[in-house]
């Protein structure tokens, strides 16, 4: 792999990217972590295989949630539904679509499973232990959410 | 292990997947749903200190 390639930078410029063009968002990012506190109301996570074994996620508080599902739908959204878990998953889906063009870059394939969402009021997502893990923090008008890769390199 | 399996029965039968990285959801109070349409098997199974379910879901 090329030594200039960056996973994180490549996370947080493929994450702007989807919701500059998607919702029109210009987001805040903050230093990209290895463990930082979350908090999550919706996670939406798709499973990567091929040339890395990991998983995509991105970590929402209900205000950004509803929020996302708002500009995606142009109205005003209360309360997390059917919506917000769809439209949440669909920004999953093209973060690591971005992710998986990123990789193409330096000549890794990349496989995606299908996005899967997890709603609740206390939740934890947990990897296993040997996996290496990058948080990247963004800040949007309605508060501020994370992007979070845990993958391990198929040698 | 369980993912294992399902591997290797589908590659004996000439349809190799990959498989992901496993990630574990803990928590008091959660729902686990899939975002696209797909196809779910839930089995649900007993053993001495309750139950418990095992789930596929299948893109169609």
């Amino acid at each position: 792999m090329e030594s200039s390639f960056n996973i994180g930078e490549e996370i947080v410029k493929g994450t702007k990217d989807v919701f500059s063009t998607m919702l029109m968002v210009e987001l805040e990012s903050e230093t990209v972590c290895k463990s930082c506190p979350i908090e999550s109301n919706l996670t939406s996570m798709i499973g990567l295989g091929g040339g890395i074994r990991g998983m995509l996620a991105i970590h929402c508080p209900a205000s950004v949630a509803t929020a996302i599902t708002g500009g995606f739908l142009g109205m005003n959204v209360e309360e997390i539904n059917e919506d917000v878990k769809d439209a949440v998953g669909e920004i999953a889906n093209m973060i690591a679509g971005n992710l998986k063009v990123s990789y193409a870059s330096v000549d890794m394939k990349i496989e995606l499973a299908i996005p899967t969402s997890i709603i609740g009021d206390s939740f934890v997502v947990t990897g296993i232990a040997d996996a290496s893990r990058i948080i990247a923090p963004f800040t949007m008008p309605a508060g501020k959410f994370w992007v979070e890769l845990m993958y391990v390199n198929n040698t | 292990m369980l993912g294992g399996n399902v591997k290797t029965i589908l590659s004996d039968k000439g349809r190799d997947i990959d498989l992901s990285m496993p990630t574990t959801i803990s928590g008091r109070q959660y729902d686990f749903q899939p975002t696209k349409e797909v196809e779910r098997i839930v089995i649900p199974f007993s053993c001495d200190v309750g139950e418990f379910l095992i789930e596929m879901q299948l893109e169609k």
